[in-house]
């Protein structure tokens, strides 16, 4: 088992070894000629102002939060999913309950307007 | 080929289980009811409550019953806190339904929310009072923790309660991290979170040795100002008056009580049962800060003028007289006052203060602020209100025949009987100080000429609340014997 | 280092050239097949019927001038294609090729690694490669760019959750994490009444499959879910600051995806390498080529959604549709085993 760990950590690292490489290739070939007019970050024609990294709206944050919540219920269901058989009904009522309170909690997240986005 | 399951005794959990069906009934509620009909969430919340207390009959607190693989338990001690907590939460929804309504901007404080809070702390401190396990009361502590921060700041309009509510959040945050941190100590050093076993391993481990092991003193140290920063113990004090005088008033009164016995019951269960073999080492820091607490809280509180605020400084000083009960804890004595004294203090202090906390909530309904001038006059204008707080403030300090009365009698017994003579006499001392400004309101309401507009407005639910708290007031001190004797019962959950 | 993990490694080598080159050509393949449907001809310059189109690119792309942004951050800035072109091969390693062969006179098994959790392995896998778009976003100090990351992250962990909510039907009925375990219960042969059907999980799990079609677009940010770099609105979002071969990163790790979920796609629901004769690598390919067309038949004929649409269709009707789908499933389950 752990030997196949150690395949997939070589698989990764060859992967970036390739990456690192073609990189390296283009460093090698390509031309640089900076310019402060390459520089400038594209903002469709119009000269930077504002700083680029400003406020966002609170929305994502609030897709985030909703995110931990149900990959946590994922992570959760995986186990159960696995020993389905021998969890048999107890188990099945279980998660049915685990899963009606989720449920509720999208409901009340919908009707809230958390899901909104506008 | 099934697996053996273990199916937990779920009869033990039902007050909890109602606890959590009520907030599902609210949240629902919350969905559908339109907004203006909302305050009649606080009434599926009081039945929640009483129906959570009406279950307590129905388990048998003398067996000490555990679930969950031993994490749950079902003892004298997690009845007694059950009992404080769920009549807290009664009282806490009777004074708030009317200032959630109408008081802060009309409109800003959604009722749904606000209970759901109060009924999420509740449900964390009855897990800290039943936890088995150090793991089951972490979460209990955090549940409770989380829901508390969010109500101080539940004025989101006015900035005092946001300055508050963010600096109780700051600061409760890094006392949970100490605590965990204590706790991961604890297990490093016994190898279990099961509080049983813990005090097992620690009684092999100190068996014929003289000092303990620095590892577990220094668990001892974590965990003992983790929970110190709840109960708001001198010097771990500082978020306190800020967070009381900022938060709504009922909110206020409510953490003013239920935090903090979830607070103490977390130190019992982890000090007095966990590392009660300790004990030599750490009766002596909570005696220390016993006298540190009362005497700063009382002291300081003489030069407030915010009421709120001098409630928050006397609410330090009550938890320095109940960390004397505490102090008095002793594994030796087969009769043992200590926890029992702590439990009914805690149970006095529940009528007491959120009864005060109820009057400055009453005034502020009338048109009128939170400092000692808007006291002036009341017993011309109400004399009946008058006479609850003076109820009150009698009570806080410790006059007899009142329930605050017993409840510093039977922590200074406790003192007694573990011979710290020195802690009693401090009490007492410091219970005068108290003296000066628990008078001070009563001066004001009586001997002052009344000042101010005066609104008057019926708020009926809230003067139930103060009529029960006030009578409970009396009447609990007159039969203190039951009580006392149900918290006595401490002594069978603890046969370690 | 021992025969075996030697083996696995040349594979692993393999698999990652092999989907080098098929990218290489899914762009030209995509290009041509868009142009028939939309009554063009398509490249046909370079090579016979534009076959040599893809090196031409890769070439061009390759002596392009590499642009930093002044105040780009730029070791993140550089370091976020490379993570996008790292990661998205990689999750390719759980996936079973078929079964072992000699070579000479050793055996080999047609995966790189049959490890117990190569269900979670994928998702945890697939769902790292949108760091790279997160991060290029955010690094390039540019308004569109760190727009398009934060679409490319609401989208991802939201679709995250239906993609991963969606298998579990299926492991309910495998009871297994591992792939190799998935294909080999789906080889097996179900008979109801005078039917002779293949145990794939697609016929006994359609809702949970098309659930995963939609999130599995959506994952990989293409069409109709291309928000992050949606041209018309963030003038590329993302990879705008991005130019040379550090944009063809990007580009390369996108469709890398896609060919690595349809074969995912493929091995959970389609049975793998399974066939009605002669199992093998090429029923898997033909499989995910049908993904594959699938992917370029939504481009070409699905317009772009709007971004509360999206999000909508993830958390309103999606994931109830899957829970209800899970419960569904294990109702069944137990019902069929005489366990209610």
């Amino acid at each position: 088992m752990l030997e196949s760990y150690a395949a997939i950590g070589m698989m990764i690292s060859t992967a970036f070894f390739m990456g690192g490489s073609l990189l390296l290739l283009g460093w090698l070939i390509r031309p640089s000629k900076p310019s402060p007019a390459k520089e400038q970050p594209y903002e469709s024609g119009v000269p930077d102002v504002r700083p680029p990294r400003g406020r966002y709206t609170s929305r994502f944050y609030i897709v985030a939060l909703l995110f931990v919540i149900f990959d946590i219920e994922a992570i959760f269901l995986f186990p159960w999913a696995v020993a389905f058989d021998q969890l048999a009904l107890y188990g099945y009522i279980q998660v049915l309950v685990f899963i009606s309170l989720l449920l509720f909690g999208l409901l009340y997240e919908w009707k809230k307007g958390a899901l909104e986005w506008a | 080929m099934p697996l053996e399951l273990v199916h937990p005794d779920w009869g033990l959990i039902v007050p909890q289980l109602i606890i959590v069906g009520t907030i599902i009934a609210i949240l629902t509620a919350d969905l559908i009811l339109p907004r203006d009909k909302q305050g009649a969430v606080s009434w599926i919340a009081m039945v929640g409550l009483v129906a959570s207390l009406a279950s307590l009959l129905t388990i048998d607190w003398t067996a000490g019953d555990t679930t969950f693989n031993e994490m749950f338990r079902a003892d004298s001690f997690s009845l007694f806190i059950n009992i404080v907590v769920l009549a807290a939460g009664v009282l806490a929804v009777m004074i708030s339904s009317s200032y959630v309504q109408s008081l802060e901007e009309r409109g800003t404080m959604p009722m749904p929310e606000y209970l759901v809070l109060v009924m999420f702390s509740i449900l964390g401190a009855m897990i800290v009072g039943a936890s088995g396990d150090l793991l089951i009361l972490f979460i209990g502590i955090e549940m409770g923790s989380l829901a508390t921060y969010v109500l101080t700041g539940f004025a989101r309009r006015r900035m005092t309660s946001l300055e508050g509510a963010l600096k109780y959040f700051l600061l409760g945050s890094f006392s949970s991290a100490i605590l965990v941190f204590g706790m991961a100590w604890i297990y490093g050093t016994t190898g279990t979170t099961s509080i049983p076993e813990i005090s097992q391993q620690v009684g092999t481990i100190m068996s014929g040795e003289q000092f303990p092991e620095p590892a577990l003193l220094l668990a001892l140290l974590l965990v003992a100002i983790g929970l110190a920063f709840k109960i708001a113990a001198v010097p771990f004090h500082m978020w306190t008056p800020d967070a009381y005088q900022g938060a709504p008033t009922p909110v206020s009164a409510y953490m003013s009580v239920v935090p903090k016995v979830a607070g103490f019951a977390a130190l019992v269960r982890v000090l007095a049962e966990g590392l009660g073999p300790l004990s030599d080492t750490w009766l002596l820091l909570i005696a220390i800060l016993a006298i540190i607490t009362m005497f700063y809280g009382n002291v300081v509180a003489i030069s407030q003028r915010d009421v709120k605020r001098m409630l928050a400084y006397s609410s330090i000083g009550h938890t320095g007289y109940i960390l004397v009960g505490l102090a008095a804890y002793s594994n030796d004595v087969p009769i043992d006052m200590s926890i029992g004294s702590v439990l009914f203090y805690l149970f006095a202090y529940t009528f007491m203060n959120i009864g005060a906390f109820a009057v400055v909530t009453w005034l502020q309904h009338r048109g009128q602020g939170v400092d000692l001038d808007s006291f002036n006059g009341l017993g011309v204008r109400s004399p009946l209100t008058a006479l609850a707080m003076t109820v009150f403030m009698f009570s806080l300090m410790g006059v007899p025949p009142l329930i605050g009365f017993y409840a510093k009698y039977y922590v200074i017994l406790a003192a007694i009987e573990a011979e710290m003579i020195w802690l009693a006499v401090a009490v007492v001392l410091a219970s005068a100080v108290s003296a000066f400004f628990y008078l001070r309101v009563v001066v004001a309401m009586y001997f002052n000429n009344p000042e101010g507009e005066w609104r008057p407005q019926a708020t009926p639910l809230l003067g139930l609340g103060l009529l029960i708290m006030a009578v409970g007031t009396v009447a609990l001190g007159f039969f203190s014997g039951p009580v006392l004797d149900l918290a006595m019962n401490w002594v069978d959950a603890f046969e370690v | 280092m021992d025969a075996n993990l030697l083996s696995s490694y040349i594979f692993a080598v393999i698999v990652l050239n092999v989907l080098l080159g098929l990218m290489a050509y899914m762009t030209y393949i995509e290009r041509k097949v868009m142009a028939a449907m939309q009554d063009r001809i398509g490249p046909n310059r370079t090579g016979p019927v534009g076959l040599l189109q893809p090196i031409a690119d890769g070439l061009k792309l390759l002596v392009k001038e590499d642009i930093i942004p002044k105040h780009a951050d730029r070791r993140i800035f550089l370091l976020a294609p490379l993570l996008s072109f790292v990661l998205a091969p990689v999750a390719a390693a759980v996936i079973p090729f078929g079964d072992s062969i000699t070579v000479f006179g050793h055996e080999v098994n047609l995966y790189v690694a049959d490890i117990n959790v190569a269900v979670l392995y994928f998702l945890a896998i697939g769902s790292m490669g949108v760091f790279g778009i997160i991060l290029g976003g955010y690094a390039s100090a540019n308004r569109y760019s760190l727009l398009g990351g934060l679409r490319a992250a609401a989208q991802v962990i939201s679709y995250e959750i239906i993609l991963g909510l969606s298998l579990i039907g299926v492991i309910i009925l495998s009871g297994s994490l591992s792939l190799v375990e998935i294909v080999n219960q789906q080889s097996e042969t179900l008979t109801i009444g005078p039917l002779q059907l293949p145990n794939w999980f697609i016929l006994s799990q359609p809702l949970a499959f098309i659930i995963f079609l939609i999130a599995a677009v959506a994952e990989t940010n293409r069409a109709p879910f291309d928000l992050p770099e949606a041209e018309t609105e963030l003038i590329g979002g993302f990879h705008t600051e991005y130019s040379g071969f550090r944009f063809s990163f990007f580009f390369l790790a996108e469709y890398i995806s896609m060919i690595v979920i349809s074969l995912f796609a493929a091995t959970i629901f389609l049975g793998g390498t399974d066939g009605p004769i002669q199992d093998g690598v090429w029923w898997l390919a033909l499989k995910a080529c049908i993904f594959l067309f699938f992917y370029i038949w939504l481009r070409t004929t699905v317009p772009r959604f709007r971004y509360d649409q999206l999000m909508g269709l993830a958390w309103k009707v999606l994931l109830p549709l899957v829970l209800i789908n899970i419960l569904l499933t294990g109702f069944i389950r137990l019902w069929g085993l005489g366990m209610l």
